[in-house]
């Protein structure tokens, strides 16, 4: 079965035993729990139906495919006799307990940031609270000529910065703590930062203008988080970041594709005061490109509503997609998400928008309570061309005015996002 | 209230009253739609309530004083008619005026108390009229009778003076009359000396006559109740999963992700499946069940998925067979023929997928058993539920309401099976619904299908010979029933081959049955919905090898009998066979026999250049013998060939890890408007010994004539379903 | 707490607010003319109005519902004379009747914004599916009923 489709239930069906899912709203995490789940590991060290933290997923690199590994304390097959330092080397530094170096899949750049005492609640929870697995790593299938590791050493002198988070005096707790969170543990960066020619994030922090600006992956198109007015947050305010976060919807969006993974497993269980640095921060990085904001329009609301749009693409939201998305485009409160001024539609990559138009939402699960509502699929209702004449119309619908979406363009995501087609993409590291 | 006492003391009116003041405090009547004049009725809650009208004539009929006509139809109503059609041939022989009929389901409770008074009650196979027909005249024919017996006594005359139409009895002598609804207390006690004959089909005046359903007004206004729609004071929600892979069982499942979840009250597990329960809304008990991670054990067909089966079934083809038709010689023919053919279709593992999904209300009390639900066998469900939960027949009352779509899917009760086993565990009233995905997957499947065909042909390219051999498999070992008295191999197994018309002088049908862990079941035209497709297309590919026009070569094998003819003849004349059409367009013509009815049809299709299939339009004959109501007859055609066109365009069940991928009618999709072909319909009933059904034999011949108009418009042969996996671009796009 | 209008009565819902209208209709109000078929917006059984716009209850979260005026099928209207309802009657419309209540809704709704619809505007507008496939008399029906309005 395909990573792809059931990435999201991977985790609902893995981490409940490790949460205290009945008394959740009681019982805090433990210190190291918390660590975890703000790094989500889990969302890599475990494949559908597997054990919790047991690996297996496997990724693309561009050498090949790589598994992830056994991060239970099973001393055979896990990381049962790691040592604090052991551990927190292959966690900061990317070298296994072996020596040999890992590869950046494991985004250990960004968990370099993460500081001392963190480190010593993770490698507790590790130790104590996870139960140990016992299931054999599976060997990369990286070709024998590429295998050899050593020039990730090279790789890391020049791509990673050493050092756990430094708080930027000039900016206030929280700002630091969003900064730590997002930069360190949360490791945003690693889809939602473009990747330069090695493959190495373009920027590791607020200072590179690269850092979250929205990057491809996996066949979805990952948002940019900066603050640009169309296709970023600059129409969110900070209350909107911290209730995406918290929920995985809020009036504006509705979590899809891999950021799943995220809030399945991760943000909902931090806690406000985090989710709010977070969103402060966030909110703090400057746009990449000065955008005029999408000003809402009304025509089209009241052409659909009035039953005669002329636009090619009109009759096949009304016959499709009005019911939930609405002649007005605006969606239904923060259950279903608003099609007018929302950032994925007016993204110039529409990667994310053929994906979910082909292949529907897969469950967003908060907390283990699976969401109300979900995209169906229409793979089989619709041809390429009509996902690209409905696409391109909700593109340009309601003052939205983004580039047009060609059938060739659905064309090509069809076999890669696929489940039951040979050429299904695998994931990338991230 | 306590849920406990009310039920037996449970009458119609009481029930809906109470129902809806402990929902919602609404105040709702029973809310009869207006009529149209002319025209009897249903009530829009067509169950029963298990006693007696006072004015019965018979345990079929009560007559009112003010003439109403109360009939009870033991059958089910899903949409085909019967519950007009039934009533129509009673009230034929009855002679009462229609538009005081009103109809209900007779009690399959009082069926068991009263030694079978209704007989079988089932509804499928297209049987409906043609299983009761008969004994609805007589029903109609020996009330009649008692009424007029009753008002010669009245008059102190012989019966034989006098007669009865619409409703009035009339001595012919004097003149005197009286109304059916001052006979019906003495005729009530009358017994008659010997039945009355019936009338013989040329004697109909109102059979034969387009009427109106009876069940449409209520189906207009919401008024309709559903299984679905039953509501019961203190009644409680049970949501559904089972194992996604059949025949797994449930290994166990953590509960406390729903503790504290709103309304939730329990967690029941079954031998295979798990169910939520909660007040207040069936929402609340669906949410809950998605919280849940059970873990199955879903044994070894685990890893069972789609090309395996397939491949499976291929290698079935030269295993040990039955052999349904034999004859002439095959092999002998076979050496001297000039040409041979050779080709295996194949059609895939398709649910029911009606539109109510699968649902039960029950309220199970100590010494008394009630179920609400749609059935296409009220009779079983009764015997069933009270085996299931332990009580006597006589104290089970199924209410079998409107069915939602039945196509075979509503006949085995295991909903039924479910919710008598949550109501023990909770207590209370319960209604299970299942999820659309639930109804997708825990489908009793129409089977995956191969037929392998050889042909040889003469020099003038008609074949002479011709064997095809079926791997499919046996719905009745899968549904655990036998047919009593069956020789040879089921029925279902090479329906639409073994029956075909074609006079072909070497003909032989062998099947291998081979069932795998996906039950299988009777689905719209068992059989021949796959094999007609299968044999009509081969003869398609010999037609076009041999240089014939399908319609001809279909004539030519066709010759001696006339019946096939007419219903062919018809359908290519009136669906305009041979006049010209542009590129990319073409027409495609099929026939079969099912259900004792012969059906032809000619599809008429456009494929665009990049391979989109669009039917046009399908002209369909028929032949059932004998109409009762053409309207209605005419609607089945429409609607069967819809349910065949959905399946051939689209329909295919995907079998990943020993489960079934489809879920929704987002992947499992169906035709909608814009894919709805314009329908012609002509009946060309040819009469005979035998009446043919009507509710089926539209569906087997849509797949096989749209594949052969796709294959005259593009020269693309379509070997497998469904038509959407093909690609049928013409690269010139 | 949502307050709305459902044919005309006031209702209090008190169930959860992520609650579809499709469910609080039928096991909160009591109204089951309005049908559960697929639980995704794909088949239009649960239509009703909403502020006279047809919409897939089963898909509205009654949170949006706030002061809403909800029309299900049982109040379309107050005699089952609707023109829709009597152009299903003549043209003998549905066969099971699970779906019906949703086409009689969304075509009701749809003929207000297209008085005399094309076969191709009822086909790209009336998307709900029936699986009895009652299409021929639906789009004849459709059709009538518009006849009718008209006249
Ligand atoms: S139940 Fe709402 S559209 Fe199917
Ligand atoms: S009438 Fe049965 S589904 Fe439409």
């Amino acid at each position: 079965m395909a990573r792809i489709e059931i990435i999201a239930a991977t985790l609902l069906v893995l981490w409940a035993p490790v949460a205290h899912a009945e008394q959740e709203t009681t019982t805090p995490l433990s210190a190291g729990e918390y660590i975890a789940r703000a790094g989500d590991c889990i969302a890599c060290h475990s494949v559908p139906g597997g054990k919790a933290f047991a690996g297996g997923l496997k990724m693309g690199t561009p050498m090949g495919a790589i598994y992830t590994t056994n991060i239970t304390p099973d001393k055979e097959t896990g990381i049962g006799d790691y040592t604090y330092d052991d551990f927190d080397r292959a966690v900061r530094r990317g070298i296994a307990k072996d020596g040999h170096r890992l590869y950046p899949a494991m985004p250990y750049p960004s968990y370099a940031k993460i500081t001392d005492a963190d480190m010593h609640a993770l490698y507790d929870f590790f130790m104590k609270e996870v139960p140990p697995v016992k299931q054999a790593n599976k060997a990369s299938e990286i070709p024998g000529y590429l295998s050899f590791r050593w020039p990730l050493a090279i790789w890391n002198m020049v791509f990673t910065e050493s050092g756990p988070y430094a708080s930027k005096p000039d900016r206030d707790a929280a700002w630091n703590r969003g900064a730590y969170l997002v930069e360190g543990l949360g490791h945003c960066g690693a889809c939602h930062t473009p990747r330069g020619w090695a493959f190495q994030e373009k920027a590791l922090d607020e200072r590179g203008s690269a850092f979250l600006q929205g990057a491809a992956l996996d066949a979805w198109s990952a948002s940019n988080l900066r603050g640009d007015a169309r296709t970023g947050l600059g129409g969110w305010s900070e209350a909107d970041v911290a209730s995406f976060l918290k929920t995985g919807h809020n009036a504006k969006a509705v979590a899809f594709g891999s950021m799943l993974d995220v809030v399945n497993n991760s943000t909902p269980y931090l806690s406000d005061d985090d989710l709010n640095a977070i969103a402060k921060y966030l909110k703090s990085l400057p746009a990449t490109a000065v955008q005029a904001a999408p000003v809402y329009d009304e025509a089209m609301s009241k052409a659909l509503s009035s039953g005669s749009p002329q636009q090619p693409g009109a009759t096949l939201y009304l016959g499709y997609c009005v019911s939930c998305h609405g002649a007005d485009g605006k969606g239904q409160t923060s259950y279903i998400p608003p099609l007018a001024g929302n950032a994925v539609l007016l993204d110039g990559d529409p990667q994310s928008l053929i994906n979910l138009t082909l292949n529907g939402a897969q469950p967003l699960v908060v907390k283990g309570a699976p969401d109300a509502y979900r995209m169906p699929q229409y793979r089989a209702q619709l041809s390429d061309e009509e996902i690209a004449e409905v696409l391109s119309f909700v593109r340009g619908a309601w003052g939205n005015g983004a580039a047009a979406v060609t059938a060739d363009q659905v064309k090509a995501m069809r076999p890669i996002t696929d489940p039951s087609s040979d050429q299904v993409i695998i994931l990338k590291m991230r | 209230m306590d849920g406990n006492d009310f039920a037996p003391a449970l009458t119609r009116r009481h029930f809906i009253v109470t129902a809806v003041t402990a929902a919602g405090g609404l105040a709702l009547g029973i809310g009869m739609a207006p009529r149209l004049a002319q025209a009897a009725a249903v009530t829009a809650q067509p169950w029963d309530e298990g006693g007696y009208d006072p004015h019965e004539i018979d345990a079929w009929i009560a007559i009112d004083p003010d003439d109403s006509v109360l009939i009870r139809y033991q059958r089910s109503e899903m949409g085909q008619g019967s519950m007009t059609a039934l009533p129509m041939i009673i009230s034929e022989e009855l002679q009462c005026d229609w538009s005081k009929v009103r109809v209900e389901y007779a009690s399959p409770n009082r069926n068991i108390r009263e030694n079978k008074v209704y007989g079988d009650m089932f509804s499928n196979g297209s049987r409906s009229v043609r299983a009761s027909r008969q004994k609805m005249q007589q029903v109609g024919a020996s009330a009649r009778e008692r009424l007029i017996a009753a008002a010669a006594a009245r008059w102190n005359v012989p019966a034989p003076e006098c007669t009865a139409a619409s409703s009035v009895v009339t001595h012919a002598g004097s003149g005197r009359t009286l109304r059916y609804g001052e006979l019906a207390a003495d005729a009530a006690k009358i017994t008659l000396a010997s039945e009355p004959a019936i009338k013989t089909p040329d004697k109909f005046t109102f059979i034969g006559k387009p009427m109106p359903r009876i069940d449409v007004p209520p189906k207009v206004d919401g008024s309709a109740k559903f299984g679905i729609d039953a509501q019961l004071p203190d009644m409680v929600f049970a949501a559904i999963v089972a194992c996604p892979v059949a025949g797994g069982t449930l290994k166990s499942v953590d509960e406390s992700p729903v503790a504290g979840a709103p309304g939730v009250l329990k967690v029941v597990r079954l031998p295979d499946a798990v169910a939520v329960v909660a007040t207040g809304s069936y929402w609340r008990a669906k949410q809950a069940l998605a919280k849940l991670q059970p873990e199955w054990d879903v044994g070894p067909a685990g890893d069972i998925d789609s090309a395996q089966l397939s491949s499976a079934f291929r290698a079935a083809l030269d295993g040990p067979a039955q052999t349904a038709r034999n004859s002439g010689d095959v092999d002998k023919a076979m050496q001297g023929a000039a040409k041979t053919f050779e080709a295996i279709y194949e059609t895939p593992y398709l649910s029911h997928s009606p539109m109510e999904p699968m649902n039960a209300t029950v309220h199970l009390q100590p010494d008394r058993l009630d179920v609400w639900f749609g059935t296409q066998d009220a009779l079983e469900a009764t015997e069933k539920a009270a085996h299931w939960s332990g009580l006597k027949p006589e104290q089970v009352f199924v209410h079998n309401a409107f069915l939602g779509g039945g196509f075979g899917r509503r006949d085995a009760s295991d909903e039924v099976e479910q919710a008598i086993a949550i109501a023990k565990a909770v207590q209370r009233p319960v209604k299970l619904i299942w999820t659309r995905e639930e109804d997708t997957r825990h489908d009793k499947f129409r089977p995956h299908a191969l037929v392998r065909f050889k042909a040889g042909v003469g020099s003038d390219g008609v074949p002479t010979a011709w064997s095809m051999r079926v791997v499919t498999s046996s719905i009745l070992a899968s549904a655990k029933i036998t047919f009593p008295g069956l020789k040879g191999p089921e029925p279902m197994a090479t329906a639409g081959l073994s029956n075909n018309g074609y006079n072909v002088p070497n003909t032989r049908v062998d099947v291998v049955l081979k069932n795998t862990h996906l039950p299988v079941w009777f689905w719209r035209a068992p059989g021949a919905n796959q094999h007609v497709f299968a044999i009509e297309s081969f003869l398609d590919e010999i037609a076009a090898a041999g240089g014939h026009d399908p319609y001809q070569l279909r004539r030519k094998l066709l010759a001696g009998r006339p019946d096939w003819l007419k219903v062919l003849d018809t359908a290519a004349e009136k669906g305009d066979w041979g006049k010209p059409l542009a590129p990319g367009r073409g027409r495609g013509i099929a026939i079969c026999e099912d259900t004792d009815s012969l059906c032809a049809q000619v599809a008429e299709v456009t494929v665009s250049p990049r391979g989109q299939v669009k039917v046009d339009r399908v002209t369909v004959a028929i032949d059932t013998r004998y109409v009762v109501n053409p309207l209605t007859i005419a609607e089945q055609m429409e609607g069967g060939l819809i349910y065949g066109l959905s399946a051939a365009l689209y329909g295919k069940l995907t079998i990943r890890n020993g489960a079934v991928v489809e879920g929704n009618f987002d992947t499992y999709r169906m035709v909608r408007l814009a894919q709805a072909p314009k329908i012609d319909v002509h009946l060309v009933p040819g009469g005979g010994e035998k009446w043919g059904g009507a509710g089926e034999p539209s569906t087997p011949p849509i797949g096989g004539a749209v594949a052969n108009a796709i294959f005259a418009a593009t020269g693309k042969r379509v070997r497998s379903l469904p038509i959407m996996d093909h690609d049928l671009s013409s690269g010139s796009a | 707490m949502i307050t709305l209008t459902v044919n005309g009565t006031q209702h209090e819902l008190t169930l959860e607010p992520d609650t579809p209208l499709l469910w609080a209709l039928r096991d909160e109000v009591g109204l089951t003319g309005t049908k559960f078929g697929c639980g995704i917006a794909q088949c239009g059984a649960c239509t009703v109005h909403i502020n006279g716009v047809a919409m897939r209850s089963c898909s509205v979260p009654i949170a949006s519902l706030q002061g809403a005026s909800v029309t299900t099928i049982e109040g379309l209207s107050p005699d089952a004379k609707h023109p829709v309802q009597q152009a299903w009657i003549a043209e003998d419309v549905p066969q099971c009747g699970y779906c019906q209540s949703g086409q009689i809704m969304a075509t009701a709704a749809f003929l207000k914004t297209h008085p005399a619809p094309t076969d191709a505007e009822i086909d790209a507008n009336i998307t709900n599916i029936c699986r009895c496939g009652t299409y021929e008399r639906l789009r004849r029906a459709i059709h009538r009923a518009a006849d009718m309005m008209k006249a």
